[in-house]
Order: C-alpha cells, then structure tokens, then sequence
C-alpha cells in the first residue's frame, strides 16, 4: 500500500470508528444481512447507482431481466422511463420519454423474441413494445366489458402474459378488473373488481402466471389494501386467498419454486417507509422476510408481518435474475436507484 | 512501520465486522384496545426477529439497555401515560423510539352534539367522540370525517363541574388527504351572561410534508381551573391543502375520534 493512501485510510478509519453510524464515509459497502431461513442475502446499495444529471429516476417501479441477462428498470422519469444494466450495475442502455405514469413491467418470450408490457396509469394504457421500445401494440380501456364509461378509469397497474400470449391486465387503480385480451389484443373477458366476496379485489396492484404445477396453471392476483394474494383459473375462477397479515405486497414475482415480492409497508406502520421483501415457497408458506418479522405460523394461521431493519423505504417490485440474485426497485424513496442483494450460502 | 501497518489491518478488520451494524431496527410493534382508558389499559409490544429485545419505559425518559426488557403486557392507569420503547440486538443499530401515549377516560360527557360529520366518514355519529375506543393511525370506523370549514360541539356535562383541560384527538394522514386544523378555541357557558365565553384559542399545527399517519392527540389547558355545565368546542379546519401536495388547493379532511373533558 502507497504511504499516502495509508495515511488517507488510517484518518477516515479513525473517524468513521467514532461515529459508527457513518461508515459509509469510509466508502466501504454499505451491506447487512437480511432474511430468514434458507433464503438469506447481502445488500448492496450501491449497485444501480448512477449518474443522476444525466439518468434521473423518480419512481423506480418494476424490473425485469431479459434472456440475454440484462436487467431493465422502468421508471416514470421521461427523461428516461428504462434503463438498461448488466448484472454488475454498469448502465449498458436507456430509452423511452413518453411514459409520464410507467408502472407495469413484464416480459414475454414471443415464439422466440422478447417483448415488453408496459403498463402506463397516466396514458391509461398498456403498451407493447420491443425490448428498445418500439411500440407494437396499445391497449386502451376495456369498454368491451360494460364496467367502463372513459379511459380515466381504467389505471393499469400490471400484466401477466400467459404461454399462448393471452395478456391479462389487473386494473389496480381504476376498477381493480382483470382483462384478458388473446395475443393481438382482442378482448376476451374479465373477472375481479371490487365487493365483499372472495374473488373480490382491493387494489389489484399485481398479477403474474404461475406455472409452478405444470398441470394446473394459474394466475396469481394481488390485493394489496387486503394484504393479500388471490389464486384464479386462467379463465378467472377464484381458486383461493394466500393471507399476507400485514403486507401491502406488490406484485407476485414467482422464480424457480419460489414466489417473491416486495411489500411496500406494513400495516403496522402506514405511510412511514415501512417496506420489506417477503418470499413464500411452493405450499405458499413465507420462509423469509427481508428487513420483516420472522414468518410465525400458529395453528397453520401466519401471524402479522411488519419491517423490523430499516434497509428498505417502499419496495414496489423485486427482480430474481439468472444467478439467483435479487434486485429491488423502490416507489417514493428519495429516488434512489434498484438495490441488489445478493444469496448468502 | 510495521505496528502502524498491523494496526491499520486491525482497523480495516474491525471496521468490516461492524460494517454491517449500519442500518437500524425498526421500531417495535405496539398493540392496544385503544389509547383511551377507564381505569387501566393492557398495552402489548411484539418484534419477531431474533437476537433482539425490546427496551421501555413509563417514565418519559428515552429506554437504555440499561432499562427494563419487555416480557409481558404493560399495565397502564393514571390520567396519562406515555410508553416509550426502543429494539436492541446484535446486528444492526438501534431502533427509533417508539411513543404512545394513552389517556383516561376523563369526565363523564353524557351528551354531544354540533356539527355531523361526513355521510362517508360518520363512524356512531357524535357518540364516538365519547366512546372511549379510538387512537389508531388509520382510517378506520372510530373516526369522524369532515370537509367543513368550521366544526362546532356543544358539551353538556349535566351539572357545574370544575374543570382544567379539554383534548381533542385527530388523524393526520397525507395520502388520504387528511390534515390537521389550523384553530382550536374553548367556550365555557357563562349562566349569568346566558352566553358562552372564550376561554382558550390555540394554533396548533402547520401541516409540513411527509409525517405519515398519526394520531395527534391535542390538550387545551386553561391557565386557572373553570366551573361550568357547558362547553363549546370550535375547530377551523384547514379549508385548501398545501401547495407541497397533489392535491393542493382543495378542501383538506379532518378526522376526530375522540373528545376529553378533564
């Protein structure tokens, strides 16, 4: 070591040892452990940080990883509503300036070729693009179903793409409608809203295809104000309700034989940056909570969740990439960039 | 040279181990019935996540280490009381402090009546301001909703009571456009005049942005004890959100769940 960082390093050392809240002055990584069980990570966050006068975000809402292991970001900063990393954070790309309310984000393998949903709750649309966002198709609000007089109300939030290119749209902040339209965007029907039965929605923040059992594909629905996820037939017959007592969870982000998703807060604690991360596994069983309480079972019945590390202010969306690291995307968060975690063996 | 360079590793080794300290717990859970008591209130705090304990106090003061370990439900009596609670643990720094503060029952108030709330935020009517249940930071059945510009209760205690306090309890919740009032004054009925009186006027809020949802429990202490049957309570609300909000310029809400006379 050169004498001169020597001494750079001893004075920083010396000084962040005072105040061990700072460390991150000495410009060590600022990580942490978090979760439970089998499903443990290492935080990182710095990695998607990036050059805010020229890559700004406001809202960083979903991400997804393409085949070729790039990892996109949606945000609905204009100025660049997708960003483009590699799995080390190294901004690789970014395009996209005309979606002011980009929410939704979901990829799908078209008979070979990768394309993007876009979900857009200020347009009231739900685009379809290239992965360099050449746009294929618009939807617009479903007037088909009856439910809708204009296309104020229909404020998508999500879609999931089923193997045969059906796209299922969860109208999370307009009517709480699923909307299934064929591959070319024909109408086909609908299911949810609101109402007090159980296949009854509150906030359809997310949806996603669950094709875990190869035999009986279905549709994973969430109801965030219930703090709940709801299992429907892919033709939209309520099959049943996994309860997340206390967590406002987004999207279901299923990878391998596991279900994730980001919780934006706990019940516990409204609207105070109280988010984290929950994982459940085949059975729907949560086995961890990342920066959350330890998942408690008493009688079969889990008990509330709630933040216990304040690493995460509003998680709104959770990436698994290839290697099974996991990224975080945050809503209302100081625009802050994705943080990555990383497994812990 | 060479101790220079063993310490500096002894830093760096240090420093690694304790790198992962830098975030902090969050704060316990705490659970009640409600903040509003008659004569004692069984108050429960929770954090599943192990290598942590939670610290209290009933004192005021801010909970140490030093101070005692939550085990079993706290026993709350008195006027008021203020339960103060932070998490420790072995992996990360120490939670925020935790305060809730819960109040007696007060004087009997057997009748309200003034101003109705919103037909959609109208809980019991005016009765839930003396049902004793409430104190819970979200928007749930206790609490009376209004978009007025002035809200007005009448109390009447039934006889000559003396009396030094009365407390208001509001929401103050942003997202659901729910602010706190900009005006409170206090009328005491004086029998002679026929007429009420001020007896008290307070400012007591500025709404700034992001405080997330509370509950805002808001005491107007006379300067000397009164005698009287009959109050009257006049809250002006904040008549347009603030221009930090998406929704500024229109009409805030004001929540109410409880009303004390003491």
């Amino acid at each position: 070591m050169q004498r001169r960082n020597f001494i750079k390093h001893s004075a920083l050392a010396a000084g962040a040892l005072a105040m061990a809240p700072t460390l991150s002055s000495f410009g060590m990584a600022e990580d942490a452990i978090l979760g439970h069980n089998n499903k443990r990570y290492k935080l990182n966050k710095d990695w998607g940080k990036l050059d805010f006068t020229h890559y700004p975000v406001k809202d960083c809402h979903e991400m997804i990883q393409d085949s070729k292991g790039r990892i996109f970001l949606l945000t609905n900063e204009t100025h660049n509503n997708i960003i483009i990393y590699d799995r080390k954070g190294k901004l690789l790309d970014s395009w996209g300036h005309e979606y002011p309310g980009g929410h939704g984000l979901t990829l799908f393998n078209e008979n070979g070729t990768e394309v993007l949903f876009i979900c857009d709750n200020s347009r009231n649309q739900v685009i379809k693009t290239t992965l360099d966002g050449r746009v294929l198709l618009t939807l617009n609000y479903p007037k088909e179903t009856g439910q809708y007089s204009k296309q104020e109300e229909f404020i998508p939030t999500e879609t999931a793409i089923a193997a045969n290119g059906d796209i299922y749209v969860a109208d999370g902040y307009g009517k709480d409608f699923i909307i299934r339209y064929d591959y070319k965007g024909n109408y086909l029907g609908y299911f949810g809203g609101r109402g007090d039965k159980d296949e009854h929605l509150l906030n359809a923040h997310g949806v996603c295809m669950d094709y875990r059992n190869p035999k009986q594909p279905t549709l994973i629905v969430t109801s965030r104000q219930q703090n709940a996820f709801k299992r429907f037939t892919l033709d939209g017959k309520y099959i049943s309700t996994i309860p997340m007592p206390g967590a406002w969870v987004c999207r279901p982000v299923i990878h391998g034989d596991y279900l994730y998703a980001a919780v934006l807060q706990s019940n516990a604690n409204l609207w105070k940056q109280s988010g984290f991360v929950t994982i459940l596994d085949k059975d729907f069983k949560v086995v961890s909570n990342l920066a959350g309480s330890e998942p408690i079972y008493k009688e079969n019945q889990l008990q509330e969740m709630y933040q216990t590390v304040k690493a995460f202010d509003y998680p709104h969306d959770v990436c698994i990439d290839d290697e099974g690291n996991l990224y975080v995307a945050q809503w209302n968060s100081g625009q802050v960039y994705p943080y990555k975690l990383e497994p812990v063996i | 040279m060479k101790v220079l360079l063993v310490g500096f590793f002894c830093w760096i080794m240090l420093l690694q181990a304790t790198a992962q300290y830098k975030l902090h717990y969050a704060m316990p859970v705490i659970q009640y019935k409600s903040v509003f008591f008659t004569d004692t209130a069984m108050v429960s705090l929770k954090f599943e996540q192990p290598g942590t304990t939670i610290h209290f106090t009933t004192n005021g003061k801010t909970p140490t280490e030093k101070d005692a370990v939550y085990t079993q439900p706290i026993v709350v009596k008195g006027q008021s009381s203020t339960i103060k609670a932070i998490v420790f643990g072995s992996e990360f720094l120490p939670s925020d402090v935790l305060v809730t503060s819960f109040y007696n029952k007060g004087l009997a108030i057997p009748a309200v009546t003034g101003t109705l709330p919103d037909a959609k935020y109208k809980a019991n009517g005016l009765n839930s301001l003396t049902d004793n249940k409430g104190g819970f930071a979200q928007l749930n059945t206790n609490w009376l909703g209004y978009t007025n510009d002035t809200i007005q209760f009448y109390i009447d205690l039934d006889s000559k009571q003396t009396i030094h306090e009365v407390a208001l309890n509001f929401l103050q919740d942003e997202g659901s456009w729910i602010f706190l009032p900009t005006k409170i004054s206090i009328f005491a009925f004086n029998n002679k005049l026929q007429e009420y009186a001020l007896k008290k006027t307070v400012y007591p809020f500025t709404n700034l942005p992001g405080k997330g949802s509370n509950c805002v429990f808001t005491s107007l202490r006379f300067s000397k004890k009164i005698s009287t049957q009959k109050l009257m309570v006049l809250i002006t609300t904040l008549k347009k959100i603030p221009d930090w909000h998406p929704a500024k310029g229109e009409h805030a809400w004001t929540f109410i769940d409880e009303l004390k006379v003491y």
